[in-house]
């Protein structure tokens, strides 16, 4: 298995993309710094801190489902997937790879982003509200889930191009279809998965706090209700590998 | 070493292969033949795991690919279709990722590869950089990375120069009579595997045809040039001795394996002054249509040189 996740790990490295990606995480902070400070804004280091890391890690989202697609898209692309296939490895190991990788991968930019953001909140010398660690912790939970979604998606379609545009689309209406139902229909709001992707909901001094009571849900409700998502998003995937045929 | 026995696999309502079996020793070069669309990918997909049959059983060196698929699937090194590869890597990043599919590979000596295929100092370059040819040759050694037991190329002459199908035929017949390795070669090219194979079997529509030997076993045409006198003789001789044969200007025409020569003269020299004996062996092509003539069916990939 690590020698398989080895494998991902300079297949993605080797791409200028992955290099493109971490550098403009750096020049959206640092973007954002020069902003600030040319305008006088009156930022403190909790106010760049929440503003460039929810920004990022909402850029961060995007960057998974492309960097998840292209996971498998590009075996099927390039026709490399029959090799893959053709080792001793059983198809499960092969998936397996496939989703540590891109887990890890996630996690990876998300430290790094963290990182440097919180770096360049020295910038600014008022301190103001503490910057939590449980804010931070909390943003990790969409990509993780956008992750199982895409791969299923990778494995229902062919190009990459179709895997990001369904994934993108899936989230976006959904999304939007439960802020609507919020405020009509919360009872029905609470049936969607992607109003249990982001936890600060349950957070007081948070913006978004007040949705979970509108909904009626609690944090552990969210948690479950997100986790069994994945267990079916899995179980699906495991079963497509296990049978498509790669001609 | 390479047992396929009876299988048949159906792809929706068509059946792509029926009850097809045929084995390849170590050493051999065994050449698959057949029509586009007769069944030889499909076949090669089911040696290589890619695809499961419906039923039969494939082995690989005494290992069943479904059963025990990790330690038979460790024995086999295939280019299925084409050589497929990141073309964003470099050569040698290919054969990197090659080597970490293995499980428990050692060290490899990858300039040592790059040198048997003639990819010399071109390993570092992008595979995206690379020709057909090119390709073909690093696919040949990512499929022998691992020393396998068994190498099966699915027509691997594609996008080769003359000079480079000459050379992999070279190579291919030193490795399997050095290393011992059975060699499975699928193409559509007669004349081609006329020139690389031992064995050779013919498969068309889902079908095995035949299997037969490159070297003329069941019949080269031994033609001896006798006195005239003892003519009549040699052919009550030869009839006798069960050899079907005939005359032709002046000529007794023989259809016997060619390994019946040495027995051919010696049945005839006491009887006949013996001034020639030649061999002439049927080309791929004639045993073809000889094989499909027999089978009632006749196609125009006999014809394809």
């Amino acid at each position: 298995m690590l020698s398989l996740i080895q494998n991902e790990w300079m297949k993605w490295w080797t791409t200028k993309k992955a290099k493109i990606v971490l550098a403009l995480y750096v020049v959206i902070a640092v973007g954002i710094i020069i902003v600030a400070k040319t305008n006088d804004f009156e930022f403190t280091r909790y106010d760049y801190y929440s503003l460039t890391f929810v920004l990022l890690t909402s850029l961060l989202g995007i960057i998974t489902i492309v960097f998840t697609a292209e996971a498998i898209g590009n075996e099927v692309r390039y026709d490399t997937m029959k090799h893959l296939l053709m080792s001793p490895y059983s198809r499960m190991t092969i998936y397996f790879s496939k989703l540590i990788f891109s887990i890890l991968i996630m996690l990876f930019q998300f430290v790094f982003i963290a990182a440097i953001v919180y770096a360049g909140s020295f910038v600014f010398s008022e301190v103001g509200d503490p910057i939590l660690f449980r804010d931070t912790i909390v943003e990790v939970v969409s990509p993780i889930f956008t992750i199982f979604m895409t791969l299923f998606f990778s494995l229902l379609f062919r190009s990459v191009g179709m895997i990001i545009g369904f994934t993108v689309l899936a989230q976006f209406f959904t999304s939007i279809a439960g802020n609507l139902l919020v405020g009509f229909k919360p009872a029905i709001a609470k049936w969607i998965v992607f109003m249990h992707l982001d936890w600060s909901m349950y957070f007081k001094d948070s913006m978004t706090y007040g949705t979970s009571e509108a909904m009626g849900t609690t944090l552990t409700f969210s948690a479950l209700f997100v986790l069994a998502h994945i267990i079916v998003l899995l179980g699906a995937s495991i079963l497509v590998f296990q049978r498509k045929s790669y001609t | 070493m390479l047992k396929i026995e009876n299988i048949s696999k159906r792809l929706g309502k068509e059946q792509i292969l029926k009850d097809v079996s045929f084995e390849v020793s170590p050493g051999e070069v065994f050449g698959f033949l057949g029509p586009n669309g007769a069944g030889k990918t499909t076949t090669i997909r089911i040696i290589t795991g890619l695809l499961e049959q419906d039923a039969g059983r494939v082995t690989v060196n005494g290992y069943d690919v479904v059963e025990e698929r990790s330690k038979a699937l460790t024995q086999i090194g295939a280019i299925v279709e084409n050589p497929a590869f990141y073309p964003y890597l470099t050569g040698k990043q290919n054969l990197i990722h090659a080597k970490n599919l293995i499980p428990g590979l050692g060290q490899v000596d990858y300039d040592a590869l790059a040198r048997l295929v003639g990819l010399e100092g071109k390993l570092s370059k992008k595979v995206g950089e690379y020709s057909l040819g090119m390709k073909q040759r690093l696919g040949i050694a990512r499929a022998l990375l691992h020393n396998p037991r068994v190498l099966i190329l699915d027509e691997p002459t594609n996008g080769l120069d003359p000079s480079g199908i000459a050379e992999l035929r070279e190579y291919l017949r030193q490795m399997a009579r050095e290393q011992d390795i059975a060699i499975l070669i699928s193409s559509h090219m007669l004349s081609e595997m006329e020139q690389i194979s031992d064995r050779y079997a013919i498969i068309d529509q889902g079908v095995i045809k035949s299997v037969e030997s490159v070297r003329n076993e069941t019949g080269a045409k031994i033609a001896l040039r006798v006195n005239a006198e003892a003519m009549t003789d040699v052919l009550d001789a030869l009839r006798v001795a069960n050899y079907p044969s005939e005359v032709l200007e002046n000529k007794i025409i023989i259809t016997a394996p060619e390994s019946e020569c040495p027995a051919i003269a010696r049945l005839v020299v006491p009887i006949a002054d013996l001034h020639e004996l030649t061999v002439k062996r049927l080309t791929l092509e004639e045993q073809f249509l000889q094989v499909t003539k027999k089978e009632g069916d006749s196609h125009a990939f006999a014809h394809t040189k």
